[in-house]
């Protein structure tokens, strides 16, 4: 397929099998999985923090989840809008928009019994912006963490926490672990690594290229 | 030395220098500033700004937590704003003492596991305290969720060597666990500073302290999991006996309360430091009293020892040894350590979590009994000790007895060493076969789990595609459901339901190009068979369409095929005028003879399968006796003036019918040849005739003319009871199983099911129950499945296609405007109350308000309306599960209220809508029914009434006697009360206010949970297999309850309005409930998750009824619309 224009206003690249590729084409449960696995507990607790009810976020959740396996052969990719992340959080806030006018609508049509009060505490319509760069670079990064950290000693994972998460000195943390300091530096750069290409991979192309394709 | 240049200590950070330069540059590192701060720098590049990024992003969201948006307080806490703490004081102790909630952080103590420790004042007890705030790894619900268990688990422990918990809370978003304060080292720094260990002494006098806390906390049910020497502070205010300092068990961060135990074993983690760990934990086993009398065991032996017992190189070998490695004996270890201690020691390092002391309060009684020079349990003497010391005492009759002994000693020795290796390899052997098995089936339960909640999440998935319009993605959602070979079969209802709404109305099962003129069914419904242009006979499986047997007959066409009424033999009529006779077992020719001049058109065997009914172009019918024979008979009617194209014999042998060119039907009995109808009024050429199962009806297809109509004839008085005009010409016709609808298939491609009138009272419909547009030319003909629901089609396309007419799933079957024309009444004057299913006489039981409305479960739901006499509104029907009675409950009218007419409400007993009438029960003053039902067995009425408002009187639940309406008990009510049985009758169970009662029918039992609800009970709902009780409070909350034990199983949250009725399943797996939202949802009950929306639509649900079989479900649309779902079987 050709890739050379970008259109609509997701970008997503079709020349390489990815992740969504292979879900929409329903070859890879696995993909799907992880997928689901890694961006689901994110748009959960996006829709929970923005005041949503668990039953009515596990609706957001499916109906992102299902636009994203629906969409993606529409998709080509565009270095210049091209974010996952914007594109993710786009569909996640229509998905809530559209999931708050069922219910208004539900609780306006069925007035006659029903208790609506509830539906007003859910109003927080504040436009897409800084709340999901935040949620979404928070969930990335704990995702790595947990990637990482499957990759690692524990005591490489305290120096990292010790000196860069927690700010104390690399002498005392290598006192504390009973190592060198040139030991700390060298696992803090270690993990800080790990971390930054975890993230590159969730963060920018997780989607695009799914690592079961490569290897 | 020179520095080390940036190169040299990039290459070093990312661990790429070789050996020599590698120890050169560690070495000057450790000791100069300058190239430590050169290594800061660079690991202070962009990559750690980039992942610093993240990080923050990462603490300001934890710091937001849930909910934040709440109360109108959007963006509250969006930014870094005032109000939100940041987040760096809890890292740096730059920015100490920091103010957080009451408290004030001063230093920091330590930072543990997963929390820093702060030492802080509190403000309003004026008191130093220790403030543990977890530390990024506390965001992630699994850890909150430990650290409030720590601060639950750990509050209830008071104990002189427990570090006392005061309080577990949150502020701000972030938590925090205080506790009491304890200056002094930890057992782990104290060990540090030892010069010398090994006094075996001190060893035991602090793991008898440890011992002692750990028995107070298991019997509290709190097991610590992480016994280590980090976690036992020394607090030196204080002395425990000879030691300087009381020895305090602290952090129960890992500790969780026994009962909860299965979940983190179940999650997979691990929690506890190496070589504490127990190898019951390591194996991924629930952690009890035992594993901590091992880690104790631990303990001792690294004080007594100086060292561990077993330690690997790393953490994952140390898992392994902890397994597989005996630990060594301590006094080997410690030269001179007590051979007691190593008693001690060694029963606790037992792998044997059964071997080891039964509590650590044994342990503690032992290091007692050690202390003071007493005989442990640990260390009894053998037999072998025993003879050894009376050796000692006895040297003479040694020396005698001595080679005498060594003999039989050998000998016994020898025997009894094989005996006890075997029964000891028997012992390991049947252990080893038991945790196989023990770990085999905790696979396969965990396994079922996680299928189960998938399940339960893919079914709304599919749910979803499928109102959204994506049938195919529902359909692949679905297909991942079937279970394969040994797998449990999880599917519902819902499965089923959305398997028939996202299945297309016709499926291609088989395709041979040549155009097909026949399809008929095998009379054991295995196969079908096929035959047209090609002259090829093919037989079908019928449920995968596959061919299993193809006949080239050599007729030049085949125009019919008919099976023997036994299977064995199939017939065919051809173009070359014969009729050939098969065997379906080989497709062998089984006879074969001319019958017709010219083509023939139709064969079909009698229902003995003696005979053979044949019609051709020759204008003749002939009917063939004997055909197995060579003594064939023939007799031949001349009835018809032009070629006559089909014939039929009614299932109960009597008349054969036929039909032709002539526009004439001629139908005469089989016996006899005796005409008993012939009418020939059609407009245009006849195709096609059928009779119906019951021999009652013959139906009739026209096939030109400009008026094409479908005929039913009744055969009684040969009068025509329909005439249903079709808008184009009819090619076959065939009754479904059940009687109730002839399908009809036209030269358009288009399939047609109509309505039988029932009687001639039934109305009849303007409009096909459905129509389906199923190929684009010629269908020549259609066969009805067993089932009823599904049709093999044939025609010019040559394929077989089986066309699925169940795809109606819901009909609203009554509304305001229809009972008004059906009572003549305003719309104002009605109402649908309540329904319930009358399945013996396939009726639905309307209570209307003002009357009784019945509506037919039959194709078409004919509907009838009773107004019934005295000025009540009938609000309550119900009907016993065999059915043959039902009865309808009236309560004093509003009106009749209003003019303070004295009017009791009744409640009578029907025998048939238009049958007798009796009253069972009738209230003495103004009052209202609320509910009845009936016992399963039929013999009882459980009815809720309440006396009217002035009268102050509380509500009553009443038994009756459904026979004679004699009361025979009763019990206090509330408004929401709705009384159900059990289905076995033993149990009445009901709610009042916020309780549930559950009453024994057979004895006085009664069982209650008390607040079940946190509003007034709404509605039950019993399961059939007595094993779930589903309750509903007046508002939104839907609760499923263990029944057996009372106790809640889920919470089932999702309704947006009130629920106004339960039902279960039959299949006890799903529980429906309707509500003032509009929505009738269906629960998965083991799971307690949501499936799908059955039905959607902007009334609330007022009332709902499922039928006894399951398979129709009554909704009622705020008393107005009244809507029945086929629910799929």
């Amino acid at each position: 397929m050709q890739t050379s224009q970008a259109t609509g206003r997701g970008a997503w690249p079709t020349t390489q099998i990815t992740l969504l590729r292979q879900v929409a084409d329903g070859q890879d449960q696995r993909a799907w999985d992880s997928f689901a696995g890694t961006y689901a507990p994110l748009i959960l607790g996006y829709c929970r923090k923005r005041g949503m009810q668990e039953a009515d976020a596990l609706d957001v959740v499916q109906e992102v989840l299902l636009q994203v396996s629906r969409q993606m052969g529409q998709f080509q990719y565009d270095a210049r809008r091209g974010r996952f992340r914007g594109w993710l959080g786009t569909v996640t806030h229509r998905a809530m928009l559209r999931q708050r006018e069922r219910l208004r609508r539900r609780a306006r049509s069925a007035s006659g019994c029903a208790d609506d009060d509830s539906l007003s505490r859910q109003e927080c319509d504040q436009p897409l912006g800084e709340l999901w760069v935040e949620a979404f670079n928070a969930h990335v990064y704990r995702e790595a963490v947990q990637r990482v950290r499957l990759q690692i000693t524990d005591e490489t994972w305290r120096a990292f926490e010790g000196t860069f998460v927690q700010g104390v000195p690399p002498r005392k943390v290598a006192e504390e672990l009973g190592r060198s300091v040139g030991w700390v530096y060298q696992a803090k750069a270690q993990v800080v690594c790990g971390l930054k290409s975890e993230i590159l991979y969730l963060a920018e192309d997780s989607v695009l290229l799914s690592r079961a394709a490569i290897a | 030395m020179a520095c080390c240049s940036p190169d040299e200590l990039r290459s070093y950070l990312q661990r790429e220098l070789p050996e020599p330069a590698l120890v050169r540059v560690e070495r000057h590192v450790s000791r100069c500033e300058d190239c430590c701060r050169t290594l800061d720098a660079l690991a202070c590049d962009l990559d750690a700004e980039f992942v610093r990024q993240f990080l923050e992003a990462s603490r300001r969201d934890a710091l937001r937590g849930e909910h934040s948006c709440r109360d109108g307080e959007p963006g509250a806490t969006t930014g870094s704003g005032d109000d939100c703490p940041d987040w760096r004081p809890f890292a740096a102790d730059a920015a100490l003492p920091l103010r957080f909630g009451r408290f004030t952080l001063k230093q920091i103590l330590g930072t543990g596991g997963f929390g820093v420790v702060y030492l802080a004042d509190d403000a309003n007890l004026d008191r130093e305290v220790a403030v543990k705030i977890p530390h990024l790894a506390g965001v992630s619900p699994d850890a909150r969720e430990r650290f409030r268990r720590e601060g639950t688990a750990a509050a209830g422990l008071h104990h002189p060597h427990i570090v006392q918990v005061h309080q577990a809370g949150e502020h701000q978003g972030v938590c925090f666990l205080v506790s009491e304060y304890c200056p002094g080292r930890t057992l782990q720094q104290w060990l540090e500073e030892q010069s010398r260990v090994g006094d075996a002494r001190q060893a035991a006098r602090i793991v008898l302290a440890l011992a002692e806390a750990a028995e107070h906390a298991h019997q509290q049910g709190v097991i610590h999991r992480d016994i280590k020497p980090a976690n036992v502070i020394l607090d030196d205010r204080d002395t425990c006996g000879s030691l300087p300092f009381r020895p305090k068990l602290t952090d129960f961060g890992t500790a969780i309360l026994v009962d909860e135990g299965q979940r983190i074993t179940s999650s997979g983690m691990l929690v506890g430091s190496a070589p504490f760990v127990s190898p019951e934990q390591v194996l991924g086993e629930r952690a009890g009293p035992a594993s901590d009398v091992y880690a104790l065991g631990v303990l001792l032996f690294q004080l007594a020892a100086g060292e561990l017992p077993i330690c690997g190189a790393n953490t994952a070998e140390t898992l392994q040894l902890v397994v597989s490695r005996e630990a060594p004996p301590l006094h080997r270890v410690a030269a001179g350590a007590p051979r007691d201690i190593s008693a001690i020691c060694a029963m606790c390092l037992e792998k044997n979590p059964a071997r080891r002391y039964a509590s650590a309060g044994d342990l503690a009684l032992d290091l007692h009994r050690f202390l003071r020079g007493e005989p442990t349990q640990a260390r009894t003497l053998g037999p072998a000790a025993r003879l050894g010391r009376w050796c000692v005492r006895n040297p003479l009759p040694l020396a005698i007895m001595g080679s005498v002994i060594l003999v039989l000693v050998l000998a016994v020795a020898g025997m009894t060493w094989h005996a006890i290796a075997l029964q000891r390899w028997n012992g390991r052997l049947r252990l080893a076969h038991l945790h196989a098995v023990a770990m085999r089936d905790r696979a396969l339960a965990s396994e079922l789990k996680a299928r189960r909640l998938r399940y339960a999440s893919d079914m709304r998935l599919a749910a979803h595609c499928w109102r959204s319009g994506d049938p195919s993605g529902a359909r692949q959602i679905l297909a991942q459901h079937v279970p394969s070979s040994g797998q449990a079969d999880l599917r519902g209802l819902e499965w089923y339901f959305l398997h028939r709404e996202v299945h297309p109305a016709v499926e291609t099962i088989a395709t041979h190009n040549p155009p097909l003129y026949c399809v008929r069914l095998a009379p054991d419904g295995r196969q079908f068979a096929t035959a047209g242009q090609d002259a090829v006979i093919r037989v079908h499986n019928r449920a995968t369409g596959q061919v299993r047997l193809s006949i080239p007959s050599g007729q030049g066409e085949v125009n019919s095929l008919a099976y023997s009424p036994d299977g064995q033999t199939l017939a065919s009529a051809g173009d070359d005028g014969s009729i050939r006779l098969w065997s379906v077992a080989d497709g062998q020719p089984a006879g074969q003879f001319a019958a017709h001049e010219g083509l023939a058109f139709g064969v079909q065997f009698t229902p003995d399968g003696k005979s053979l009914i044949t019609c051709g172009a020759d204008k003749r019918v002939h009917v063939w006796s004997d055909v197995g024979t060579d003594g064939r008979t023939r007799a031949t009617y001349a009835d018809h003036a032009g070629r006559v194209e089909a014939i039929a014999v009614s299932p109960d042998g009597q008349w054969w019918a036929s039909a032709g060119d002539d526009r004439t039907v001629v139908v005469r009995a089989i016996q006899d040849g005796v005409l008993r109808m012939r009418w020939d009024q059609a407009h245009g050429k006849l195709s096609s005739v059928a009779f119906s199962p019951d021999s009652q009806l013959l139906a009739v297809g026209e096939l030109g003319g400009q008026t094409t109509k479908l005929r039913l004839f009744a055969l009684h008085d040969g009068s025509q009871i329909l005439q249903q005009p079709h808008p184009d010409g009819i090619r076959s016709v065939d009754f479904t199983p059940a009687g109730d609808g002839v399908l009809s298939v036209d030269n358009l491609g288009t399939a047609r099911l109509w309505v039988v009138p029932g009687d001639s009272s039934s109305p009849v419909l303007d409009r096909p129950l459905g129509v389906w547009k199923v190929q684009d030319s010629r269908i020549y003909s259609a066969v009805c499945e067993p089932a009823g629901d599904s049709a093999l089609l044939v025609g010019r396309e040559g394929i077989v296609q089986r066309l699925n007419m169940n795809t109606s799933t819901a009909e609203r079957v009554l509304d305001r405007a229809r009972l008004s024309e059906l009572a003549r009444l305003p719309e104002t004057e009605l109402r649908i109350h309540a329904v319930a299913f009358d399945q013996a006489r396939e009726q639905l039981l309307v209570a209307a308000h003002v009357g009784l409305a019945t509506v037919s479960l039959r194709p078409g739901h004919a509907a009838t309306f009773r107004q019934l006499p005295g000025n009540r509104t009938w609000e309550q029907v119900t009907v016993p599960r065999e059915g043959g009675w039902f009865t309808l409950a009236g309560s004093t009218s509003l009106q009749a209220t209003a003019r303070n007419l004295p009017q009791p409400c009744v409640l009578e007993r029907w025998h048939s809508p238009g049958g007798p009438v009796r009253l069972l029960f009738e209230s003495d003053r103004n009052s209202s029914l609320h509910d009845v039902r009936c016992s399963p067995a039929g013999d009882m009425l459980a009815v809720v009434v309440s006396q009217h408002e002035q009268d102050g009187l509380p509500k009553r639940l009443l038994l009756l006697d459904s026979e004679s309406g004699r009361l025979l008990r009763e019990f206090p009510a509330a408004s929401g009360t709705r009384p159900r049985f059990t289905s076995d009758g033993r149990w009445l169970i009901f709610g009042v206010q916020r309780d549930v009662h559950v009453v024994d029918l057979h004895g006085d039992l009664r069982r209650v949970v008390r607040d079940a609800h946190a509003e007034s009970l709404g509605g039950l709902a019993v399961s059939g297999d007595q094993r779930w009780l589903a309750t509903c409070d007046e508002g939104r909350e839907l609760k499923l309850w263990n029944l057996a034990t009372l106790r809640p199983h889920a919470e089932l949250q999702g309704h947006l309005g009130k629920i106004t009725s339960l039902a279960f399943h039959p299949d006890c797996r799903t529980l429906l409930s309707g509500a003032f939202d509009g929505t009738v949802k269906a629960w998965n009950v083991a799971t307690g998750q949501q499936l799908l929306n059955i039905h959607e639509g902007p009334l609330g649900i007022s009332h709902m009824a499922l039928s006894p079989d399951g398979q129709r479900l009554a909704v009622v649309e705020r008393r107005r619309n009244l809507w029945v779902y086929h629910l799929p079987r």
